[in-house]
């Protein structure tokens, strides 16, 4: 018998011949074909990354604006066991000796009433437009410091230290800017405009005063506040310590708020009356469980367009091996192996695969983000940017490749394990 | 050279047992141009299968210079294949997508020859066939006689020890048909050993050996008388 070894070859050239056979293959195949596979690739990739990219950015998007708008990078305020910041005055002092303070507001807030059209109410059926929101205090110089509040004026003008009978309102009471479907209309405003005179009740203290212009962050804990100077709110409240109910830090740039928050919880004396917290613990839980289910959603997304391109690359491999199931059968018959003709059509799934990557790579980060980046998507929790990286893109392109490459190999693998006569006589 | 002995191929076709080959015994010396012939069905092709390793026969025994190559596993078949067979099929199974001299070079680049020495000794092998100037042509840009002729090159670019050609003139006219059998006359007297299957009477009496098969049995073996100068293959 003649031995097995005999006919080993000592130098294997199966990728060498399995290379030249998918160059020479993609080379002469219908260039419209070919341009078709790869933008169903390309349209995978995309898929891989835009949901979730999307999802993604609208979290980060609503955590971004929390911390521009409201917490800046520490907020402070007062343990569930009080109702304000006890002692304020002295964790001010704190705060100015913290090392990489940049700037800190106080607020004072309490839940407050907004009407308008009572002076016009003849008959006690006549409706009022109201609307409840949390009414805050604040020192604008030191509020736009923090938050840059000023620039989010849509209409009208942001508050000056004098303007004690002026309000800024949160677009959200406003029927015409929400977009928040949680809100019945009733429980908006209509038709006040900026230049109205409205009706603020706060404890059943009643207090007049003109819309002096509208807030519109797209995050809904700003747009759903009652901006007033902290002076004429002090006053509304009766309250007559400076103790205020929220503390807003910013720090300079670089600067650690871990650190920062160390620093405070260890120099403030009556650190068991608050609560101190850097940015992103401060974000509220809810947003915190849609961070999670966006990026739940966004892997579950990712997933399937990935099971579609394994798929998508299953079948053209496979109606490609079949097609070509004869002249696979006549390269077994020359003498070309099995692994040649493997390596041949797993290296045009790899083909198919990376020019699908590269061009959605380039489109994604050439054009896409860039977009987005300037005109975001607007939804009513936050502005949705799309959020994927550099290193996005590799990881989720060498998983695509991997599948493609598997995706590619089994048909393969189906048909050249078929016998070689069989398959030359088509039988 | 090529030893059958008691070869035995038989199918099962819906339960029923057909025997393709019956217990076929004969040699093949080294150098020889033997045509099989037969009618269609008479298992000439079938026969053809058994002897250049693309089918297995059911019983019997099939050695090249006394080797078993019954015996082979499918990759060393495959080797055995590349490195002592040349093939010509029916219907030229050129692959499309390479050009003339590319489908030549294919089976050596799988020996171990580079793409480039493989192009060269494929250009001299298109040269033998007549048709250099065609070498890189695909082969939707040729005449059904020219891909014969590349699939001739292919075959014994890699100088094969037996070269196999099943109906090699079964889908060519008249004077394409006469090239391709003036290039095995040719090869044959240069020493190369041709076992071709056709069932033109005519065609095969340019071999020197015609077996000619009925319903799987040789009913006649015969040496063809003619005159001509063999030089010993080297």
């Amino acid at each position: 018998m003649l031995p097995q070894t005999k006919y080993m070859k000592k130098k294997d050239t199966s990728f060498s011949v399995g290379l030249f056979l998918a160059t020479r293959d993609i080379k002469h195949s219908n260039p419209w074909t070919t341009a078709l596979i790869v933008f169903v690739m390309s349209l995978t990739f995309l898929n891989m990354i835009l949901i979730g990219g999307i999802l993604l950015g609208l979290a980060e998007g609503m955590k971004n604006s929390f911390k521009q708008y409201y917490s800046s990078d520490i907020l402070i305020t007062p343990s569930s066991e009080n109702v304000v910041i006890e002692e304020t005055n002295n964790i001010n002092t704190v705060i100015a000796s913290l090392p990489t303070v940049a700037a800190a507001t106080q607020r004072f807030t309490s839940s407050a009433k907004v009407e308008y059209g009572y002076l016009n109410k003849i008959r006690s059926s006549d409706v009022v437009e109201s609307a409840s929101g949390l009414l805050t205090g604040i020192d604008p110089v030191a509020e736009d410091r923090v938050t840059q509040l000023s620039k989010e004026i849509i209409e009208g003008e942001y508050l000056n230290p004098n303007d004690v009978d002026s309000v800024l309102l949160g677009k959200d009471f406003f029927e015409r800017y929400s977009n928040r479907p949680d809100i019945s209309t009733a429980k908006r405003l209509e038709t006040a405009q900026v230049g109205s005179r409205v009706k603020i009740t706060v404890n059943k203290i009643e207090k007049e005063v003109t819309i002096k212009g509208i807030v519109g962050t797209d995050n809904n804990t700003i747009d759903s506040r009652i901006f007033m100077v902290d002076t004429a709110v002090r006053g509304l409240l009766n309250r007559t310590e400076l103790d205020a109910n929220e503390i807003a830090i910013d720090l300079q740039e670089g600067a650690s708020p871990e650190d920062a928050q160390s620093y405070l919880i260890s120099n403030i004396e009556n650190r068991n009356d608050i609560t101190v917290q850097t940015a992103t613990e401060a974000v509220p839980g809810s947003s915190a469980d849609i961070t999670k289910t966006f990026k739940l959603l966004g892997n579950l997304v990712g997933v399937i367009a990935l099971i579609v391109g394994a798929i998508t690359i299953f079948i053209v491999i496979f109606v490609n091996a079949i097609t070509r199931r004869k002249y696979i059968g006549i390269l077994k018959g020359i003498g070309i192996s099995a692994k040649a003709i493997e390596i041949s059509y797993v290296l045009q799934a790899f083909f198919y695969a990376i020019a699908g990557i590269i061009f959605a790579s380039l489109f994604i980060m050439g054009f896409l983000k860039p977009f987005l980046d300037v005109h975001p998507l607007v939804l009513p929790i936050a502005e949705g940017h799309l959020a994927v990286t550099g290193n996005d893109l590799i990881i989720r392109g060498i998983i695509l490749t991997i599948t493609s490459l598997v995706s590619g190999y089994v048909p393969a693998k189906l048909v050249t394990k078929q016998n070689t006569l069989d398959s030359i006589l088509g039988r | 050279m090529i030893k059958v002995k008691n070869l035995i191929k038989t199918f099962n076709t819906g339960g029923t047992e057909l025997v393709a080959l019956k217990k076929l015994v004969f040699n093949i010396p080294e150098g020889q141009f033997l045509a099989i012939t037969g009618k269609s069905g008479s298992g000439k092709s079938t026969l053809l299968y058994q002897m250049s390793l693309l089918d297995r026969p059911t019983e019997g025994e099939i050695t090249v210079n006394e080797e078993d190559i019954i015996a082979l596993k499918e990759g060393g078949r495959v080797i055995f294949r590349r490195n002592n067979l040349g093939y010509i099929f029916q219907d030229y199974a050129l692959l499309p997508t390479l050009t003339a001299a590319e489908n030549v070079a294919l089976p050596m680049m799988m020996q171990g020859i580079d793409l480039k020495n493989a192009i060269l000794k494929a250009e001299e092998a298109l040269d033998k066939v007549g048709i250099r100037n065609k070498s890189n042509n695909l082969p939707n840009q040729l005449s059904g006689g020219q891909q014969q002729r590349v699939s001739i090159a292919r075959s014994i670019a890699h100088k094969p020890k037996i070269l196999f050609a099943d109906e090699p003139t079964a889908n060519l006219d008249t004077e394409s048909s006469k090239i391709i059998l003036d290039i095995f006359t040719k090869l044959n007297q240069e020493g190369q050993t041709i076992v071709m299957v056709t069932h033109e009477p005519d065609y095969a009496k340019i071999a020197d050996r015609i077996i000619e098969l009925k319903d799987g049995e040789i009913i006649s073996d015969e040496l063809v008388k003619k005159k001509r100068k063999k030089k010993k293959r080297e």
